[in-house]
C-alpha cells in the first residue's frame, strides 16, 4: 500500500506502475527529477553539488552559501552563533558515569545492509560495544561478554569488546542497529533521552524555518548510561 | 623457482580496514560449496590475534637450515569461527516482539573478531593498523613442501601457487606447513582450497578482485622482474616493501609498505609528546624484519623530499593518481605462454586447477 501511495503521489516514479514493476522483477527506474543539487545522467554516475559548482545556485540556507555564522539572538544566547565546542547536557551522575557514543558505522548508511549475512559475520554479528579494557576488566567483564547497559530510561544489551581505543569514561556501539536485532528486542535508543536541541526553535521552529534538508536537531552525546555483564542472558 | 614471478605490493599507511577486499573475495570464490568459512582475503587489526586465531603461532615455514617445520591444523570453531546464519524469515511475518532476529549459534569467533581493539591505553598511547592477508604465493611455498602427494604446484609462467584438486587427498599436511595459515581444508570435498590470485583475471590483464575493489588504492599488482612495473620499483628500486615475517623462510611474494605516519604520544596532561611515534617500531620489525628501519628511512626521506622540492617518483607511485596506474599486466604474455605450449589462447593458461573443479571426495586411492 505504502508502495502504491508512493508510485501515486511521487512525481519521481512517473510513469511506473506496480504491474510494470512486477514484470522486470521488483525494482522501478527513476526519472530525471529525482536528483537534487545534480541532474541525473543516463549515461554517468551521478555526482552532487553540480548545481552549486558550475550553475552558481544558492545553497539552501539563509545566506544561500555554507553557513558559518548566525547571528540569531537564541543562537547567540546559547553561545552558538558559530561552531563551538560544549560539554554535553547529559546529567553529570555517578550512577552513570559513561557518555554514550553511536558513531557511523563501517559499512551501513543508517539500517540499511545492517542485516547482510556477509557482513555480520565480519564483526560480531550481534551489536557489539567497545568498552575500555581497564574499566570492563575491573567491572568483572571479557571481551565477548554480554553486557547490560542502562540508565533511568531504560536498558539494552550488546556483546563487550574490549578496547584500547575506547574512552575509559565512554562506551562505543556503531549506529544502525534494528531493535530486533538485539536481545529482548530493545534498542540502544532506549537509553537516548533524544533532547529537542533549543536552536531548533529560534524563529519559530524547524532550524531557522524548514529547509528541503531539515532534520531535526538533537543533541549528540546527551546519553549518559552505565553498563555491567548481564546476568540471565547472553547473545 | 618459476620463470617468473607476481607480486602484490599493499600500502598499509592507506589501509582503512574496510574489508572491501575480503567481500570482493567472498563473494568471487568462497560464498558457496564449502568454502563458506575461509577467507582467501582477510584484513585483521594489528595488534591482535588475526585470522586464523594466533597464526603466527600455529608453526610451519622453515629454519635456517632449510627444513620444514611442524606446525598446528587451526580448529574450524575455535580458531576459524563458524560461519553463523541467520533466521531472516524471522523478519517476514511482522512477528519481531516475539521473534529476535538471531544468528544460528553464538557467535564465539571470526576473521574480524578484534578489530579495532589495539594495544595501549586511551588517549596517551593506543595503536592499532590493519592488515590485509592473502596467500603470499611464496618462492618456497610452506604448503607445496609438506604435501606428499605432490598437489601444489607453483605455476612456470607466474608463481602463482595452486592445489591441483585431483591430486589432492584432503592430508592436510599443507595447512599445518603454511606459516600463514592461508591454504583451507574444504570439508565438504575433502580437500584443500586457497587463494588462487584471480588466475583466470590475471590472465585477462586484469588485477585480483581485491586489488581491482580496494578503495584506499593500496595494492600494486605486477611481474617482479618487469623493470618498468610498480611493484618491482617499490620491492627492488626503493626497496620500501618488505615480506611479512620472512622469517619463516618461505620468501613471500606479497610485500608491504609498513605504516610509518603514525600520531604521537600524550603524556598524563594530554599534552603532544613531540617526536614520538604511538606505533612501536619494535612491532613493525617483527613483522617485516630489521629491513623495516631502512624501508621508514627512505620513506620518511622522499615524503620530505617531495613536500620541499615537489617531486619524488617514490610519493608519486603511492599516491596512485589512477587507479590503473597501479597494475601492469599483460594479457599477450600469456596468449604467448598457451601459444608455446600448443594451448587454446582464450582458455586459462593452466588445465591443472580448472580439471579438479568437479572432484568428488575420495577420488584417487
Amino acid at each position: 500500500m505504502a508502495v502504491q501511495a508512493a508510485l501515486e503521489k511521487c512525481e519521481q516514479y512517473e510513469p511506473w506502475t506496480m504491474e510494470k514493476m512486477y514484470k522486470v522483477g521488483g525494482f522501478l527506474l527513476i526519472n530525471e527529477k529525482a536528483a537534487k543539487s545534480s541532474p541525473l545522467y543516463s549515461d554517468r554516475p551521478f555526482n552532487s553539488n553540480e548545481d552549486h559548482l558550475y550553475k552558481m545556485e544558492r545553497l539552501e540556507t539563509l545566506s544561500g552559501r555554507q553557513t558559518f555564522y548566525v547571528d540569531h539572538e537564541l543562537y547567540i544566547k546559547m553561545g552558538a552563533a558559530t561552531n563551538t565546542g560544549m560539554e554535553g547536557i547529559r546529567p553529570q551522575s555517578k550512577d552513570y558515569p559513561y557518555v554514550f557514543m553511536t558513531p557511523h558505522a563501517r559499512w551501513s548508511i543508517h539500517s540499511n545492509y545492517k542485516t547482510s549475512r556477509t557482513l555480520l559475520r565480519l564483526q560480531r554479528g550481534v551489536p557489539a560495544a567497545q568498552v575500555n579494557r581497564v574499566v570492563a576488566e575491573a567491572k568483572g567483564i571479557k571481551d565477548g561478554d554480554t553486557i547490560r547497559i542502562y540508565n533511568a530510561l531504560g536498558e539494552f544489551y550488546a556483546m563487550a569488546k574490549l578496547s584500547s581505543s575506547a574512552p575509559a569514561d565512554g562506551l562505543v556501539l556503531e549506529h544502525g542497529w534494528e531493535p530486533y536485532m538485539y536481545l529482548k528486542n530493545k534498542g540502544h535508543n532506549e537509553v537516548v533521552p533524544t533532547a529537542l536541541n533549543l536552536l531548533e526553535m529560534a524563529d519559530g521552529w524547524g532550524h531557522l524555518k524548514f529547509g528541503g534538508l531539515w532534520d531535526g536537531n538533537q543533541y549528540a552525546y546527551d546519553g549518559a548510561v552505565n553498563y555491567e555483564k548481564a546476568k540471565d542472558v547472553q547473545y | 623457482m618459476s620463470k617468473r614471478q607476481l607480486a602484490m605490493v599493499m600500502d598499509l599507511n592507506k589501509c582503512i580496514g574496510c574489508q572491501t577486499c575480503t567481500v570482493a573475495c567472498k563473494t568471487q570464490w568462497t560464498n558457496r560449496n564449502g568454502r563458506e568459512y575461509m577467507y582467501w582475503n582477510n584484513v585483521e587489526t594489528y595488534p591482535g590475534t588475526g585470522y586464523p586465531k594466533n597464526w603466527m603461532e600455529l608453526g610451519g615455514g622453515f629454519d635456517a637450515a632449510g627444513d620444514l617445520q611442524p606446525g598446528v591444523i587451526p580448529n574450524l570453531e575455535a580458531d576459524y569461527g563458524v560461519p553463523w546464519d541467520y533466521n531472516y524469515e524471522s523478519l517476514m511475518g511482522g512477528q519481531a516482539d516475539s521473534n529476535t532476529f538471531h544468528p544460528h549459534i553464538s557467535p564465539t569467533w571470526g576473521p574480524n573478531w578484534d578489530e579495532d581493539e589495539g594495544a595501549g591505553a586511551f588517549p596517551q598511547d593506543n595503536y592499532f593498523f590493519y592488515l590485509p592477508r592473502i596467500c603470499n604465493h611464496c618462492t618456497n611455498p610452506g604448503c607445496l613442501s609438506a604435501c606428499p602427494r605432490d598437489a601444489i604446484f607453483k605455476r612456470e609462467e607466474d608463481g602463482v601457487v595452486l592445489v591441483d584438486l585431483d591430486r589432492c587427498q584432503g592430508y592436510r599436511y599443507c595447512i599445518a606447513g603454511c606459516p600463514y595459515k592461508k591454504i583451507y581444508f574444504n570439508p565438504k570435498i575433502s580437500k584443500s582450497e586457497k587463494c588462487i590470485l584471480c588466475f583466470p583475471r590475471i590472465e585477462q590483464g586484469l588485477p585480483p578482485a581485491c586489488a581491482q575493489q580496494c578503495v584506499g588504492r593500496i595494492r600494486f599488482v605486477g611481474f617482479l622482474d618487469d623493470e618498468e612495473s610498480q611493484v618491482h620499483k617499490l620491492v627492488h628500486k626503493y626497496k620500501v616493501a618488505l615480506g611479512l615475517r620472512s622469517d619463516y623462510g618461505t620468501q613471500p611474494n606479497v610485500y608491504y609498505i609498513p605504516p610509518t605516519e603514525s600520531p604521537a604520544k600524550f603524556d598524563a596532561e594530554g599534552k603532544i609528546i613531540e617526536g614520538s611515534t604511538r606505533l612501536p617500531v619494535g612491532e613493525l620489525e617483527k613483522l617485516f624484519g630489521p629491513e623495516v628501519h631502512d624501508a621508514i628511512k627512505t620513506l620518511k626521506t622522499e615524503m620530505k623530499k617531495r613536500k620541499e622540492t615537489g617531486v619524488s617518483e617514490l610519493m608519486d607511485l603511492l599516491i596512485a593518481y589512477q587507479h590503473s596506474d597501479m597494475f601492469r599486466l599483460d594479457n599477450n604474455y600469456y596468449q604467448q605462454v598457451a601459444k608455446e605450449n600448443k594451448r587454446n589462447p582464450l582458455a586459462p593458461v593452466d588445465t591443472r586447477y580448472i580439471a579438479g573443479k568437479f572432484t568428488k571426495a575420495g577420488g584417487h586411492h
